[in-house]
């Protein structure tokens, strides 16, 4: 990736989407939105630009992140890291397509996030959107 | 239970006598279990069940009188299970396991599944060792699976929250951090706030994670404050019902202005003075909750060089988490505070959960004006 990634944090808790900016801006990558809202992420990045979204697994707005997650990833292409305090295998049973995603457990050390980044966005790119 | 399949001259299974009978309709009867007895080679006249029908729902012409129960049930067992099902039970058939233990799904009558354990037992063997008389229970075991997926389900629910509040302290550690805090006040700091977030908690168990009293809340706020400074504290507004999400981003913003009116606002000076009020305002389709939190006679409030913890959770965590607007101003003789949030977000409907006796509204503490 030639440029500075662009990353979107899609999260309920205020504190944990805050503190993943912070570590991800100071370590060089551009956060260009946090929400915790499904419409809002998908208009972010339908806008485009978005390398990669940092998805909460459970959002109680209104849906939960594994959907949301899966329907960004199939809709943009978008590269996806579930972030979550579920067990990988219990992640792994509610994805419809597992490959989609890398999963970050809670809670996670400055250096787990930046490591699970850095492995997201040296993957290559997500094939083209389906629509 | 006795058995009483005896075999005949030839080692084969005699009928289940009537006190058999008696007892496996018994058994039934008191377990509400299906239960049978069969010889082996089958022999029409050898089969007994009881309780099945009552089970499966089915009428008494279609029980299995002319067959081995258990084929009978895997005739009309789930595809996915069946199989391991048969093999168990065959192994047992040819003297394997002295007992058979297997659960299956089978199709009820109305067409539902009902998980069923069946326990059998040999009741007389051949020479090579394998049954000739048969002695079985037939369970239903769809509220056990239930339950127990449902216990299942719960443990990783509880070990998600637990995970997802350990995220939360984390990163309000992290967030806690500047350059100009000494260990030891970032120590007071975090713990402080720590305990800010259990007596939300708190709160919400209290209200059975339905919702909370925002007096409860604001009670507990205030508790840290020495009765002389609680004097000076003036809280108007009706008691309104806390949503679950409100409470634990609320507990935060009102343990930050606490603190910081202890340490730099009109807390800090003897004559100042706090009012917190609210009320609900805006069109009936769309209402709006304006809560305020104003310091008088207190001294002047510098726009701070550093926006910390505190600034943060006042004006952007309530924006992410509430979908609200807070709004901070640091006039001459104290800080105002106000939080604009749509009500739907809010405030949850019904009757504000109590603690015990306590009432917010009717304390002295908060209540008492300047």
């Amino acid at each position: 990736m030639g440029r500075q990634a662009q990353i979107l944090i899609v999260e309920d808790d205020f504190l944990v989407a805050e503190r993943m900016r912070q570590v991800l801006n100071e370590a060089g990558y551009a956060v260009t939105g946090v929400t915790r809202r499904t419409a809002t992420a998908r208009d972010i990045v339908e806008r485009g630009n978005i390398d990669l979204v940092i998805v909460g697994m459970m959002l109680e707005v209104d849906v939960d992140g594994v959907r949301t997650a899966t329907a960004l990833h199939s809709l943009y292409g978008v590269r996806i890291l579930i972030t979550t305090g579920f067990p990988d295998h219990f992640v792994r049973q509610q994805m419809q397509d597992t490959a989609a995603c890398d999963i970050l457990r809670k809670p996670f050390s400055d250096r787990e996030l930046l490591t699970a980044v850095e492995a997201c966005c040296a993957k290559p790119a997500a094939p083209p959107p389906r629509h | 239970m006795t058995t009483e399949i005896s075999q005949d001259q030839n080692g084969e299974a005699e009928n289940p006598t009537d006190a058999l009978r008696l007892q496996l309709a018994l058994l039934a009867e008191a377990t509400g279990a299906a239960s049978y007895a069969h010889s082996i080679p089958l022999n029409s006249k050898r089969c007994y069940c009881v309780g099945l029908d009552a089970l499966i729902g089915c009428s008494n012409e279609e029980l299995p009188l002319r067959e081995d129960v258990v084929s009978w049930l895997c005739a009309r067992a789930h595809r996915e299970d069946v199989d391991s099902f048969v093999d168990g039970y065959r192994a047992f058939l040819d003297g394997g396991p002295s007992q058979f233990v297997g659960e299956v799904r089978v199709r009820h009558h109305l067409g539902r599944w009902l998980w069923v354990r069946v326990h059998a037992t040999a009741a007389a063997r051949d020479a090579q060792g394998r049954p000739t008389g048969v002695l079985g229970t037939i369970i239903d075991q769809t509220e056990i699976r239930a339950l127990r997926e449902r216990e299942a389900l719960f443990r990783v629910e509880i070990d998600h929250r637990a995970k997802n509040l350990l995220a939360a302290v984390q990163s309000m550690a992290s967030l806690t951090v500047s350059v100009d805090t000494t260990p030891a006040r970032f120590v007071v700091k975090l713990v402080d706030r720590i305990q800010a977030l259990s007596r939300a908690h708190e709160h919400l168990a209290d209200g059975r994670w339905l919702g909370a009293s925002l007096r409860d809340l604001l009670h507990g706020e205030l508790a840290i404050l020495k009765p002389m400074l609680a004097a000076r504290v003036l809280v108007e507004g009706e008691d309104v019902v806390l949503k679950p999400r409100a409470v634990q981003t609320l507990a935060l913003i009102l343990h930050e202005l606490v603190v910081n009116s202890i340490q730099f606002g009109a807390l800090s000076v003897p004559e100042g003075q706090v009012c917190i009020s609210w009320s609900v305002a805006g069109p009936a389709e769309n209402p709006r909750f304006c809560l305020s939190w104003t310091e008088a006679n207190g001294p002047d409030m510098r726009l701070p060089t550093h926006r910390g913890f505190g600034t943060l959770m006042l004006e952007r965590a309530v924006e992410h988490e509430l979908g609200a607007v807070g709004h901070l101003q640091f006039a001459s003789r104290g800080l105002h505070y106000s939080l604009t949030v749509p009500l739907t977000e809010f405030a949850a409907q019904g009757q504000p959960p109590r603690v015990g006796e306590r009432d917010g509204a009717s304390s002295p503490d908060l209540d008492s004006g300047g």
